[in-house]
């Protein structure tokens, strides 16, 4: 199987180093600017590089295999790219990895029967988050409120990243209400410019309609130990934890996300988890097609 | 020399002084009061602007749209102003507050990522409100002198009106008068919004107005975050005494003031006079954010720690405003010694 990667951003490139890891035959990755950071460094360290954007891609691609095209461009130009990429979608699938509406709200920590031709990994914030609060959702009945803030280091934050905070939120809200069925939701994000760099870091305030007991808070350790187990599968760093507060309705979870290292340092947990996910999809689709 | 605006932040900033319980009554009589007052500017919202009711930083008893309407219909001459943190606050928020009847939009955040407004101010501006941009705790780009890059990159994308905020309270007269007099040269409109933790903001305010500020922010009795804001009654007497704001009328200011603890009282709000208690000051000596303090307050108590060692411990990790629901995690952390995340290992 073949990989694309749109985008020779921070995201881009761990998502190049990672696939590199895995079995794939080909990686080949596009950006549209030769001068910018990325692409030296992809010059540098003698990556499948191409400056001819998406498409150059098209020129690339053998449309007889079953091909991954992952877009870590923006939101915007993720739009256009869909656009270009839409005829030759058939045998491909089309992973986006920006915060655009394009594609399936998809967070691969359980085995999807059925992968979507196109799939959005939301955000990084949905990716922590949103496996918790689905199968929090479903054992704790009562949910009528969850609220999300993630810190982020500021260093971690690339251009479209900057650019893209109102995309975030939004999409991210609405993949809580669409995957998690919790209409009432908010995400906040933080930059943190501390240095040394702060490790990515989650909360995630819910609140039920009635108190919870003590049989409540015992299934909610629960769920979180297996969902801790699940995405460690293909995030390591990955960690979730339970606070009660002082209000028997509302209760916290703090989720770190510690990254792999791959290109950027391991505080760039937010980067990890979307990259990370985005392979392991790419794994289960390899998987299901040449297997 | 141009004329000086006076900014009360005090429905906006004051919010964090009482957990962001200020209700419709205190908007209402505030803004009927500032009105009579001929006061230019007032600002209403979360302390955290639009958008930050939340459960990690405290919910608005008033809900923004709610809050911006009310201000909206006591208010004639004087202008209505929010805060806006890209973050918090997404277009739809944006939106809906022009529909409220906003004049003035003030889109800011931390200094060091002030390259998150973009998006915010093109919508504004394609809106055609006016816009303003936010240097946000400030201090942390003028120690490593970073600032005049801020600056030029908020005139590049086109802002006419820059406003400084000392929100650590951690900046001294000579920092402000050092940081406006090399400021000048961009030839905008600059503002100076100041904290009092370290007695300063009154001093701060009049040498930012003496090196080129023209736009003041102000709050009653120095009603806002942590050991509160430039004080206005304060600040309109120098600047009466000087001529400079022959418009506004102390008069009203000086009764407002005395009744304003009573009207706070009467809708349950709790609240003592701004001063800056040790926790304050320790917080602007880190030069961490002047909102931290209510949390501290209560997580300490809680945990049983020391608020002096709880804002230690923050200022290693440098926590910047927005990131209030680290706070717990931290006094957690301090007092089981051992970390959360080394008993799941």
């Amino acid at each position: 199987m073949d990989c694309f990667i749109l985008g020779a951003g921070k995201i881009g490139i761990d998502l190049y180093i990672k696939c590199k890891k895995k079995k794939f035959s080909n990686i080949y990755i596009f950006n549209r600017n030769k001068s910018s950071e990325g692409a030296q460094y992809c010059k540098k360290k003698k990556f499948n590089y191409f400056y001819t954007g998406v498409k150059g891609l098209i020129k690339k691609i053998n449309f007889n295999k079953i091909n991954c095209i992952f877009d870590a461009t923006s939101s915007e130009s993720s739009v256009e790219n869909e656009k270009i990429l839409r005829p030759y979608l058939k045998n491909n699938f089309y992973i986006n990895l920006t915060p655009s509406k394009i594609g399936n709200y998809t967070v691969p920590y359980y085995f999807l029967r059925k992968i979507p031709k196109k799939t959005n990994l939301i955000t990084c914030g949905g990716q922590s988050t949103i496996p918790l609060i689905i199968e929090l959702n479903k054992t704790i009945k009562k949910i009528k409120y969850v609220e999300l803030v993630s810190s982020i280091a500021s260093i971690s934050a690339g251009k479209a990243t900057r650019e893209n905070i109102n995309e975030y939120i939004c999409n991210t809200q609405k993949a809580i209400s669409s995957l998690a069925n919790i209409k009432n939701n908010k995400v906040i994000i933080n930059l943190n410019p501390s240095n040394p760099p702060v490790n990515m870091m989650n909360s995630i305030f819910f609140e039920t309609k009635n108190k919870l007991s003590k049989i409540d808070f015992f299934k909610i350790n629960k769920i979180i130990k297996i969902i801790n187990k699940k995405i460690k599968l293909y995030i390591p760093g990955y960690n979730a934890k339970l606070f009660s507060t002082e209000k028997n309705n509302i209760f916290r979870v703090t989720i770190r996300v510690v990254g792999q290292g791959d290109y950027l340092p391991s505080y760039s947990g937010n980067l990890d988890i979307i990259t990370s996910a985005a392979v392991h999809l790419a794994d289960l689709i390899y998987e299901k097609n040449y297997n | 020399m141009k004329k000086i605006i006076i900014s009360d932040v005090t429905l906006r900033d004051g919010n964090h002084a009482v957990n962001h319980g200020i209700n419709l009554k205190t908007i209402q009589k505030y803004c009927s009061f500032a009105e009579k007052a001929k006061i230019p500017i007032v600002e209403v919202g979360h302390g955290n602007g639009l958008g930050a009711s939340s459960l990690s930083i405290g919910r608005s008893v008033v809900a923004d749209n709610k809050a911006l309407k009310t201000a909206r219909s006591f208010l004639k001459k004087t202008k209505l102003s929010i805060h806006s943190i890209p973050g918090f606050s997404t277009f739809d928020n944006i939106k809906s507050a022009i529909d409220c009847g906003v004049d003035i939009f003030r889109i800011g955040c931390n200094s060091t990522e002030i390259d998150t407004i973009i998006k915010q101010v093109d919508y504004c501006k394609k809106n055609n409100v006016e816009t303003w941009g936010v240097l946000m705790m400030f201090n942390l780009v003028y120690y490593n002198k970073e600032y005049l890059k801020k600056i030029k990159f908020l005139k590049d994308i086109g802002l006419k009106t820059v406003v400084i905020m000392d929100s650590a309270g951690c900046l001294l007269p000579n920092d402000v008068k050092k940081i406006f007099s090399s400021i000048k040269k961009f030839r905008l409109n600059f503002g100076f919004h100041g904290h009092n933790n370290l007695g300063c903001a009154v001093y701060n305010t009049i040498e930012a107005l003496n090196s080129g500020a023209t736009i003041l922010d102000a709050s009653i009795r120095g009603f806002g975050a942590g050991a509160g804001n430039t004080q206005l009654e304060v600040l309109i007497n120098i600047l009466k005494n000087k001529k400079l704001i022959p418009e506004i009328n102390i008069d009203i200011i000086y009764q407002m003031s005395e009744n304003f603890k009573s009207i706070l009282k009467n809708n349950c709000l709790n609240y003592v006079n701004a001063f800056s208690e040790p926790m304050n000051i320790l917080s602007a000596n880190f030069g961490l954010f002047s909102g931290f303090a209510s949390q501290v307050n209560f997580f300490s108590k809680k945990f049983k720690i020391s608020k002096i060692e709880a804002f230690k411990a923050i200022s290693k990790k440098k926590l910047v405003a927005g990131q209030e629901d680290l706070i717990m995690n931290i006094i957690y952390n301090l007092k089981n010694k051992n970390t959360v995340y080394k008993k799941n290992k």
